[in-house]
């Protein structure tokens, strides 16, 4: 008789991060294997690029990433900018930078709240859902939108900021900074999150260095590698921050590497804001968008999304249209090479914050 | 920075082509991509396989694979890219020299139908189910006739009336 049963973690058990689903083989409560099995958010989104004008591609690519959209909108911007040797405007570059950190602000309060609640924590999740509402509404301010912004465009930014709305992005950053205080306390400094996450599911330097991990779990591993830094784009070049990196490897460090994250985005915003040129042109005038020609050619291009290295591999013949563009996301590589790994020999009732802890997002890989 | 580059350059069979200061596409021949990879990553450390995936070169009758690498010291993308027949695709697993070439070669044999040597899991399903047609990312894969043989429309009601 088989000691060893299966279960079935889908895409609608309030536990996995997303639409997709992780096949647990159980030895009593101990997971023996885990295979993750994508598929049910497959929108053919490369596919569908390759049919489309370059103009038209920017209402499909953000809807590849919901909690962080922008990340799609400025690799896609960057690879097109590439190919043609655009440059974009000074203030645009600072514009990029304020809306892809408040997007990642975004992103880490829906983690934090999903996070929180796979341990049993739900007030947190009322938080910061909640507290990621008001970023929404500075979004729908700037471009018109609330989750899908359209905003970020090849040769600089669709428009500029209206009157005031710096000025509520600093009101905005200090309310984060003082509810950070209340997360802590609630939820950071917990002793139950601390007892829950220390020492499950590490990953060693060696081993995150192997299996190709990228964003805040490589970091919580004590390898400082962030494209803001090591290869910046938009006005990272002349922000100030450091990476953060801790040597524990477990679920516990990747978090906090996440919540320093965080505190991380409220400076770059607030720096930002700061050394921004107050006037200039925000967008690089570009052909009428029906007859652009992309120059032929090859080109990638990649930014630190909330989860890693988040890049578009863009190839272009000539025409009005691209000829194949791809998407590396960095859950591709922390569900299939590292969680399937990691989750062997863990309880069941750590599954979800692991594969939480490693953020694991679909749809950056069913695409 | 050069001095990567260089090393590059010193591998035999290779082509290298610098597009900006830390983006190198380096071209092999099918018959020598493993064993530039292995280099790359055991020689050269170059350790982080970014991604792998394909373009399909229908005019040609080629695919091309390629696979980003990145070198953490000098922070330089190096692109591997590596041209096979379209008509009887077959490549090496990488897997062994970077693990996660394992699952983005199963996306890579399920969307454009190439044939994984060494990887025994390329060629199960991954993404679709139950897959029936020529492979969907290919080239020559008419999204709307699948469209038309595969589903009912539903007409808009200004349509109706």
């Amino acid at each position: 008789m088989s000691r060893t049963y299966e279960l079935f973690i889908g895409p609608n058990h309030p536990g996995i991060p997303g639409n997709f689903s992780v096949k647990l083989e159980l030895e009593g409560d101990t997971v023996v294997s885990a295979k993750g099995d994508p598929g049910y958010l497959h929108r053919a989104f490369e596919k569908s690029m390759e049919n489309r004008y370059y103009i038209q591609n920017l209402a499909l690519i953000p809807r590849i990433c919901v909690p962080e959209p922008d990340i799609n909108e400025a690799a896609y911007a960057m690879a097109v900018e590439d190919l043609m040797g655009v440059e974009i405007p000074e203030r645009a570059k600072y514009l990029r930078t304020i809306v892809l950190e408040m997007a990642r602000i975004a992103a880490y309060l829906f983690w934090m709240g999903g996070f929180a609640a796979t341990l049993g924590l739900y007030t947190l999740s009322q938080w910061s859902v909640g507290d990621r509402d008001y970023a929404l509404d500075l979004f729908a301010e700037i471009c018109g939108v609330r989750v899908y912004h359209m905003y970020i465009w090849p040769g600089g930014v669709r428009r500029d900021t209206p009157p005031g709305w710096e000025d509520e992005v600093l009101s905005y950053v200090r309310y984060l900074r003082d509810k950070l205080i209340d997360y802590d306390n609630i939820f950071f400094k917990n002793i139950m999150f601390k007892q829950r996450t220390r020492g499950v599911a590490v990953i060693s330097k060696e081993q995150a260095i192997e299996w190709c991990a990228t964003g805040p779990v490589l970091k919580a591993t004590g390898v400082a590698q962030d494209v803001r830094k090591d290869d910046p784009y938009a006005a990272y070049e002349y922000i100030d921050f450091e990476v953060p990196t801790l040597t524990d490897g477990d679920s516990w460090a990747r978090a906090m590497i996440r919540r320093w994250e965080f505190e991380n985005s409220l400076n770059i915003i607030e720096q930002a804001i700061k050394k921004m040129p107050k006037k200039g042109p925000v967008w690089e005038k570009m052909p009428n968008p029906l007859k652009w020609r992309v120059p032929a050619g090859e080109a990638y291009a990649k930014v630190e999304s909330a989860r890693g290295e988040h890049g578009f591999y863009m190839v272009s013949d000539g025409t009005g249209r691209p000829y194949r563009v791809t998407i590396r996301g960095a859950s591709h590589v922390h569900m299939f090479t590292i969680a399937e790994r990691l989750l062997v020999g863990q309880r069941l009732a750590d599954v979800s914050h692991i594969l939480v802890s490693l953020d694991v997002c679909p749809p950056e890989f069913d695409r | 920075m050069m001095d990567l580059v260089e090393r590059i350059k010193g591998i035999d069979g290779v082509e290298v082509t610098v597009q900006r200061h830390n983006r190198v596409f380096v071209d092999v021949d099918k018959d020598r991509v493993i064993d530039t990879l292995y280099y790359m990553k055991n020689v050269l450390n170059i350790t982080q396989l970014s991604f792998m995936n394909v373009v399909d070169r229908i005019n040609e009758g080629k695919f091309e694979i390629f696979y980003v690498l990145y070198e953490r010291e000098e922070k330089i993308n190096v692109i591997v890219r590596v041209w096979i027949d379209r008509d009887n695709p077959v490549i090496d697993t990488a897997d062994k020299i970077y693990p996660p070439a394992h699952n983005w070669e199963r996306e890579v044999a399920e969307m454009f139908g190439i044939k994984v040597e060494g990887n025994e899991d390329a060629g199960k399903p991954f993404i679709l189910e139950n897959w029936k047609d020529m492979p969907p990312m290919r080239k020559d894969f008419d999204s709307v006739k699948y469209c038309n043989e595969h589903y009912v429309f539903r007409h808009s009601e200004d349509e109706n009336e």
